[in-house]
Order: C-alpha cells, then sequence, then structure tokens
C-alpha cells in the first residue's frame, strides 16, 4: 500500500514536471500536435493546403490523407503512390504530386473526394532503382511555371538490372564514394513550362530536399552536407548555373568534357555557383528541408519576406533573412524555434491560410520523427534580430524592438564575432576551417536603438560571419534575445 | 515531455504489477480463465500466461482481427514442427481447419473468422513446462504465437529474456500484414506504385485477389508478371535509407520480356510507348493509359467475376492500322486466348477495325 502510494507521487510528480516552461517564446506562438489516424505511417513526405483551410498531407507509403482542423477529421484522397515527396494543391479536386517515377496530375473526376485520374505531367527522367532517388517539388513561379527538383544517386545503395532512361557512365567518379548521375537528370532543377516544355535548369546537387520561391519569384533549393557541400547550404538557382556536385553535369547540353570528376576541385570550384545561405554545419541545420515564405502574414510581419526552413536533426526550425546586393542574393540565418514542444525530422512545412505554421515529420531510417504539429502564433513580437544588411565595412544588425543600452558592459562581452569558410571537396562535408575571432573597430547604435551598427576589421567574400550576442535586452529590459548566434554568409563584398 | 510519459507509464505499470502479483497468490485452486484476441502484425495481444500444473482452464480466443486466425496448445518444443505439417497441408489444409495429424497437439480451435471467439475447457497439463499457443494459418505461425507456462512455483524469465515469446518487432507486423500497414482497409482490387524485382523502377503492383496479382511496367508500357499467393512484403523498402525492393510473397506463373507485346502497324515503332496515366474505375481496376506508334492505346487486366480468368483488355480508340499482339512469354504453361482460340503462333493479328477493342483471356486452371 505504502509503495502503491509512492508511486502515485511519481506520477503527480512526472504531471507538474511538464508545466514549468515559461518563456518568451511561448507567448509568441504555441505548438500543438495533431492526431494522426490509427494505422498510419506518419512519415511525412509532403504538406500543402486547400483554399477552405483543409491540410493535404502525402506519406512515404504512398497515402495522401486530407484532415479538418475544424473536425479533427482525417480522410483519405488517395493511395498507392510511389514516395509522393512534393504537394502542390490546384484546388479541392486536383493536385500535383511529385512521386519518384514522375510529376502526376490527380484528380478527383466524380467528386466522391477521392482521386480517381491520375495523368504523368513529366517522367522524362531516368531511374536506376536506387533507394537515393528523391524527387522534390513542384513550386511555380508568377507565370506558372513548375520547378522539380532530382536528387543524385547514392553509392550506399545500387543501381537495378533495369534502369529508367538511357545511361551514361561517366556522371560517376572512379574513386571514393561520392552521389552519381548515370541517368538523365539526376542532380538537376527541371524546369516545365504552363505548356509543358520542360527545360533542364541548373545542375550540381546532391541532396535538394526543399524548394521554395521568394516574394519576387526567383528560385531558392535547399542542399543536405556531404560529398562536394562542406555544410549544408541555400541556394538561389538561376538557368544555366551549376551548384557544385559534379555528377550530374554530364547531362549539361552539349557536355564534351568527359567525366566530371575528372576535371578537379579547382576546376569545379570554379565553375560553381556559391551559396546564398550557409548554414553551419551542429550549429544550425545538419539536413535543412522545406523553404516557406513569409507573405502577408499578419502576426510574422516583422519576417516578411524571409524564409523558414526546417531540420531535420534537430527540434528546430531555422529562418532566413535574404538581400540584394547588386544581383546577388545572400544574407543572414539563425534559429526560428527551438524545442518548445517541437519535435525533430521536420521534412515538410506549409502555412495554412489562416497563418498557422503546419509541420510534417519524418525519419524514413534517418533521424527525425514523424508526425504533423500545428505552430500558431500569438501576434506578439518576438526580441530578435530582424534581419543584417551589409556594409562596407561592416554589418547592420537590425532589432524587432529597441535595444537597451548596453551600460557598462563591454562591448566585445556583448558582440562575438567570428568568421570561417568551409572546404569545397569531394570528402563528406568540410570541417571549419580559417577560423578567426574578427575585431569590432566601431559600434554605433541607431534607428531609434533598433540597429547596432557594427565596423569590423576584416570584411572578405567566401566566409560565414557569426555573430555570438550576449545580453542585449529590449528597451524595458522585459525580454533578452532568446536567440544567440546569427549567421552572415558573406558570398559577395559591396564594391 | 515524452519523458514524463515514460514516468507516468512506468509508474502505472508498476501499480499495476502490484495488483497482478497480489491476485497470483489466490489462483491456486480456482479455475483460471483466459482471454486472448489479436494484435496487428499477426500478434497475439497476450504473449504469454501462467497455470498451475492440473488447473482447469477455461481460453476464449477472440479473433477482432480482419483475417482468419485459429490458436492450437501443443506439447513442450512442437511449434515450428506443428506449423511445418500445418504449412504442407496446402490447399486441403482450410477444410481441415489447418490442424495437421500430429501427436503434439492438445487443443485447438477451428478457423475463426473476424468476429467469432472460440472457447478451450481443458485441465493443464500435470507436467511442468512451457506449452506453445500457436495460430497455424498459412505463414501465421511463425511469428503469431505465445507461450502458456505450466508450473507450481509461477515464476517466468523477465520478458525481453524469454524465448518462447515472439520478439515484439515491429519489422514482423510488416510482413504478409499489408492491410495493416495503412490507416484503412485494403481490399482487391489495389495498387502500389513501387520498387519491383523484375521490372524498370517505374513499377505497378496491383493485387487482383487474395491469390492474385500483376506487375506492370510504366517504362515500357506493359504487363511484367502475374504472381499467386500472398502479395507483397514492404519491410525493407520502408525502412527506407537502403536499397530494396517490394518483394513478391506468392509464385510468379507468368512472365514477358520488355519488347513490347502490342505493334501497331507493319514496322518497329519508331518511338518508344509513353506512359499518359491511369484511371482508377468504379470497381477499383486500373485503367493505365499509353501512347504506342501516336495511337493512345487504354489497357485494364482485371480477374473475371468466378476468379477463373484474367482479363486483359485493349482500347485504342483512334486505331487506322493493323496491329499484332505477341508476348515474350519468359515464363508460365498457360497463355492469353483470343474469342476462345489460342493465338495462332503465340501471335495475334487484327485489322484496324478488330484492334480497335479487344480481350485477351488468360485460363488459371487450363
Amino acid at each position: 500500500m505504502k509503495r502503491q502510494f509512492i508511486y502515485l507521487l511519481l506520477i503527480l510528480l512526472g504531471f507538474s514536471a511538464c508545466q514549468d516552461a515559461g518563456s518568451d517564446q511561448k507567448e509568441v506562438f504555441h505548438i500543438d500536435t495533431i492526431k494522426t489516424p490509427d494505422g498510419l505511417t506518419a512519415e511525412v513526405a509532403a504538406l500543402d493546403f486547400l483554399p477552405d483551410g483543409r491540410l493535404v498531407a502525402a506519406f512515404m507509403r504512398g497515402e495522401i490523407m486530407i484532415y479538418n482542423p475544424k473536425t479533427a477529421a482525417w480522410s483519405l484522397f488517395a493511395t498507392g503512390l510511389h514516395e509522393p515527396l512534393g504537394l502542390k494543391v490546384i484546388n479541392e479536386k486536383e493536385m500535383l504530386v511529385m512521386q519518384l517515377p514522375e510529376l502526376t496530375r490527380i484528380r478527383d473526376t466524380d467528386g466522391d473526394g477521392q482521386a480517381d485520374d491520375f495523368e504523368t505531367v513529366y517522367d522524362g527522367f531516368g531511374m536506376t532503382g536506387n533507394y537515393h532517388e528523391f524527387t522534390y517539388g513542384p513550386v511555380s513561379d508568377a507565370e506558372g511555371n513548375l520547378f522539380i527538383a532530382l536528387n543524385s544517386s547514392s553509392s550506399g545503395g545500387g543501381v537495378s538490372p533495369e534502369l529508367r532512361g538511357d545511361t551514361l557512365g561517366i556522371g560517376r567518379a572512379k574513386e571514393g564514394k561520392p552521389m552519381f548521375s548515370i541517368v538523365p537528370y539526376r542532380g538537376w532543377v527541371m524546369k516545365i513550362s504552363k505548356d509543358g516544355q520542360v527545360t533542364p535548369f541548373a545542375s550540381g546537387f546532391r541532396s535538394p530536399n526543399g524548394l521554395g520561391i521568394d516574394a519576387k519569384g526567383r528560385l531558392f533549393v535547399s542542399e543536405n552536407q556531404g560529398d562536394w557541400v562542406g555544410s549544408s547550404p541555400l541556394f538561389h538557382v538561376q538557368q544555366g548555373k551549376f551548384y557544385g556536385h559534379p555528377a550530374g553535369l554530364v547531362w549539361t547540353p552539349g557536355w564534351n568534357q568527359g567525366n566530371p570528376f575528372d576535371l578537379g576541385a579547382e576546376k569545379l570550384d570554379s565553375m560553381r555557383e556559391k551559396p546564398a545561405i550557409i548554414f553551419p554545419h551542429d550549429l544550425l541545420a545538419n539536413s535543412p528541408t522545406q523553404p516557406v515564405l513569409i507573405k502577408d502574414h499578419p502576426q510574422l510581419k516583422a519576417y516578411e519576406g524571409q524564409f523558414i526552413i526546417g531540420e531535420m536533426n534537430k527540434e528546430r526550425l531555422v529562418r532566413v533573412a535574404l538581400e540584394d546586393i547588386k544581383g546577388n542574393m545572400q544574407g543572414m540565418a539563425t534559429i526560428f524555434i527551438e524545442k518548445q514542444g517541437l519535435r525533430k525530422g521536420n521534412n515538410r512545412l506549409a502555412f495554412a491560410p489562416n497563418g498557422d505554421l503546419w509541420v510534417g515529420q519524418s525519419d524514413h531510417g534517418w533521424l527525425g520523427d514523424r508526425g504533423v504539429q500545428r505552430i500558431s502564433f500569438t501576434g506578439k513580437v518576438p526580441f530578435d534580430v530582424q534581419d543584417m544588411n551589409l556594409k562596407q565595412d561592416g554589418f547592420d544588425l537590425n532589432f524587432t524592438n529597441a535595444i537597451a543600452d548596453f551600460g557598462e558592459v563591454p562591448l566585445d562581452s556583448i558582440v562575438q564575432i567570428r568568421r570561417y569558410r568551409y572546404l569545397y571537396h569531394q570528402k563528406y562535408g568540410s570541417p571549419q576551417v580559417d577560423v578567426e575571432a574578427i575585431k569590432i573597430k566601431k559600434a554605433d547604435v541607431k534607428n531609434s536603438n533598433k540597429k547596432l551598427s557594427l565596423q569590423l576589421e576584416k570584411m572578405d567574400a567566401g566566409f560565414v560571419y557569426e555573430f555570438q550576442l550576449n545580453q542585449v535586452f529590449n528597451k524595458k529590459r522585459t525580454d533578452s534575445l532568446e536567440n544567440r548566434l546569427y549567421m552572415y554568409t558573406l558570398k559577395e563584398k559591396l564594391f | 515531455m515524452n519523458k514524463n510519459y515514460a514516468l507516468l507509464l512506468l509508474g502505472l505499470l508498476l501499480v499495476l504489477s502490484q495488483g497482478y502479483r497480489n491476485q497470483g497468490k489466490d489462483e491456486q485452486a480456482a479455475k483460471k480463465e483466459i482471454k486472448i484476441s489479436v494484435l496487428p502484425g499477426l500478434q497475439f495481444d497476450i504473449p504469454r500466461f501462467h497455470v498451475q500444473p492440473g488447473q482447469q482452464v477455461t481460453l476464449h480466443f477472440q479473433n477482432n482481427d480482419d483475417m482468419d486466425h485459429n490458436l492450437l496448445l501443443l506439447k513442450p518444443g512442437t511449434r515450428v514442427e506443428v506449423v511445418d505439417l500445418a504449412t504442407n497441408m496446402g490447399a486441403k489444409g482450410m477444410a481441415k481447419d489447418y490442424i495437421p495429424e500430429s501427436k503434439a497437439i492438445l487443443w485447438h480451435t477451428k478457423i475463426l473468422h473476424a468476429g467469432q471467439t472460440g472457447t478451450l475447457n481443458f485441465k493443464a497439463p500435470l507436467e511442468e513446462g512451457v506449452y506453445p499457443y500457436v495460430c497455424t494459418l498459412p505463414g501465421h505461425g511463425y511469428i503469431m504465437y505465445g507461450a502458456m507456462y505450466v508450473n507450481k512455483s509461477g515464476k517466468m524469465p523477465s520478458l525481453a529474456q524469454d524465448k518462447n515469446i515472439p520478439p515484439s518487432n515491429a519489422a514482423n507486423a510488416h510482413a504478409h500484414h499489408a492491410h495493416q500497414d495503412h490507416p484503412f482497409e485494403q481490399k482487391p482490387p489495389y495498387y502500389y506504385r513501387t520498387y519491383m524485382e523484375g521490372a524498370s523502377p517505374a513499377a505497378f503492383a496491383v493485387r487482383l485477389s487474395d491469390q492474385l496479382a500483376f506487375c506492370w511496367d510504366a517504362t515500357h508500357c506493359k504487363l511484367r508478371y502475374i504472381w499467386s499467393g500472398d502479395f507483397l512484403d514492404f519491410t525493407a523498402i520502408w525502412k527506407g535509407h537502403k536499397d530494396a525492393k517490394a518483394k513478391v510473397l506468392g509464385d510468379i506463373f507468368y512472365r514477358e520480356g520488355a519488347l513490347p507485346t502490342l505493334q501497331i502497324g507493319s514496322t518497329a515503332h519508331a518511338e518508344k510507348p509513353k506512359f499518359k496515366g491511369y484511371k482508377l474505375l468504379k470497381d477499383g481496376h486500373l485503367e493505365f493509359r499509353y501512347s504506342l506508334a501516336g495511337q493512345d492505346v487504354f489497357e485494364t487486366i482485371s480477374l473475371a467475376p468466378e476468379g477463373k480468368e484474367i482479363i486483359r483488355a485493349f482500347r485504342i480508340p483512334n486505331l487506322k492500322q493493323a496491329l499484332t499482339f505477341q508476348p515474350t512469354q519468359l515464363e508460365g504453361a498457360g497463355s492469353f486466348t483470343y474469342q476462345g482460340k489460342p493465338l495462332p503462333g503465340g501471335k495475334l493479328s487484327l485489322d484496324a477495325q478488330a484492334g480497335k477493342q479487344f480481350t485477351l483471356v488468360y485460363s488459371l486452371n487450363p
């Protein structure tokens, strides 16, 4: 009897421990977990919304289900699909689905709530049966062009006896085990115009698990750290450019330079377009996923035009604030949400019409989680660095609220700056190299105390500048900065 | 948050186990009543239980699953032997409730369909030991079993170390159990697009009935093979992060090569066939559509209502040339017939009119 009492006590203690997480972030948003149907393996492959606010979710085992947040009821729209990793709703009876073998237009023609017609929109790319030949997208630009991305094939897997597509043997390294491309357009972003014309758009992708279009119609693609990818980046993708992974170069129209792996790192480095953002590995993101644009969002006005990007390996979402430096996109990345009930495996994101951010989680043999979570924003503006602007000799940090006077605290204990680079090589990932602390020459607080202007001793392109902020408070000292790390990828300097 | 749940669960388990332990002391003389039902993935919900030697036992086995099961209690160490015997009963097994002739079988229920309950009343053996209980429906007995411990001490090894119960392995749950793999019931016909053996990576697997399925290849726009028996094992492919194919569980009894079966016009097609999609018909069958020599072709593969014939139906509404149908049949005793007759020399030739719509039949029991 006595013992049972102790167990009961343990249970009660367990409950009370749940309630002690009070923080400033909690007033900004709250996260709840959506119950998924029994029997569903909720490895979320894709998310989107119907105009009426119902969620459409695709899962790795091939189901597409529709969730009504008002009734908390799930219904089945389609089954049997081949790893449907991308989804774009046209209307409640029509959607585009990116499966491993093709981009498909699926329709409910008889209005019974289930898809009955499956039209192949594009399947003109190759397949080897390799497990890593994932497909991503589609996203569409203002003209209605669709963009999809095709993963390179993994050396962790092999090639089936039967392929789809004519093979070229040269998209594969003779040494080492980088990803390969022996059938057309593996490692490419493809453009599909409204009239169905397909253009190989840009090459050099390893595992581009996320496409997004910004407010000005620019295409951004996230990429995973690995061979030829020192630390996971976000690319601004433009037609005809090469983004660094050599394998897919063989499918460049008119390619006549043999096996691209034989060109060597130096030559390849000169050919490649560098990232708009580098997410420092183990600090910001190890496996970034889908970027979603903050657009006309009443509760997130401070971040209008920025991207939220998922992260697989941590209980985290990342925020990216880009700026256009003479046509060159680059900028700042930081943590958007960390823990607070968020799970790992944040593979897919979608904003509901009402502004809630829905997150779909997956693991599929990797680190991650499963299920669907909803993040609702209260409208409170968090105290944070809104964005950063590159200056001739430093950076401006723009805060969402006025910052308190630093008082007697020395500046170099409040702002610590480091910079580092990542190597471009075939080896899997890169350590940080050329790491050094950067001295602040001058600091000014401007713009009604919302701008911290920093002049730095050294400014060089090719580095990530990392800002660590300590003991920064808002004007009334009610909030301290929850985030501490802000990374600016200095792709190009201002001149 | 998760940690707190774990703590809560731990607390509850401890409270419950206290309760059970107290109960255990009173069970000696009393009649023992055991209720067993079925969990998803071919598992009994109770992996083991304890009775006293000679104790009077009533065992209710409720089949709450949507597939058939039985329950046999066996002499110690005889499970695999009995399961093998049941498996070898083949087509005759059903009529005999998959109960083979064996002295190792102590008590058994008949086949219980979904929702049925079978009750066994028996006096537990006097000889102490671990007596297996098992379902002997084909394939089930290798993972769907449990253990009745008969002894005076009431001792059982810890669950984690008990070799007499199935490893509670989620992977087992997937094997042979496709309909438990989704949040809905799967009734044939249904399909998957997945990586298959003996086909290009753009393959369809279509299950026509509990005993029949085929693989259709979207790269070559054609049937590749038909098999009988269980459908597919997705265990490896659904784990992710590794090369895998959906494993065919039955026997492939008909197979075609990758070469075109359908030839429109007299010369080889200048272009490869182009897959254009498919329609899910009201009865659940798929109507594939593709273009061949510039013509839209619609193809449906279905099972005749009595389940004895496979029907391969083609529509080519705008056909303007003659066509031939000649499968490169790599395996299979039977072959397709047209209007009740075998194809002369394995090749059917139709003029542009007859070719607009035609049907081929494959008899399953020639």
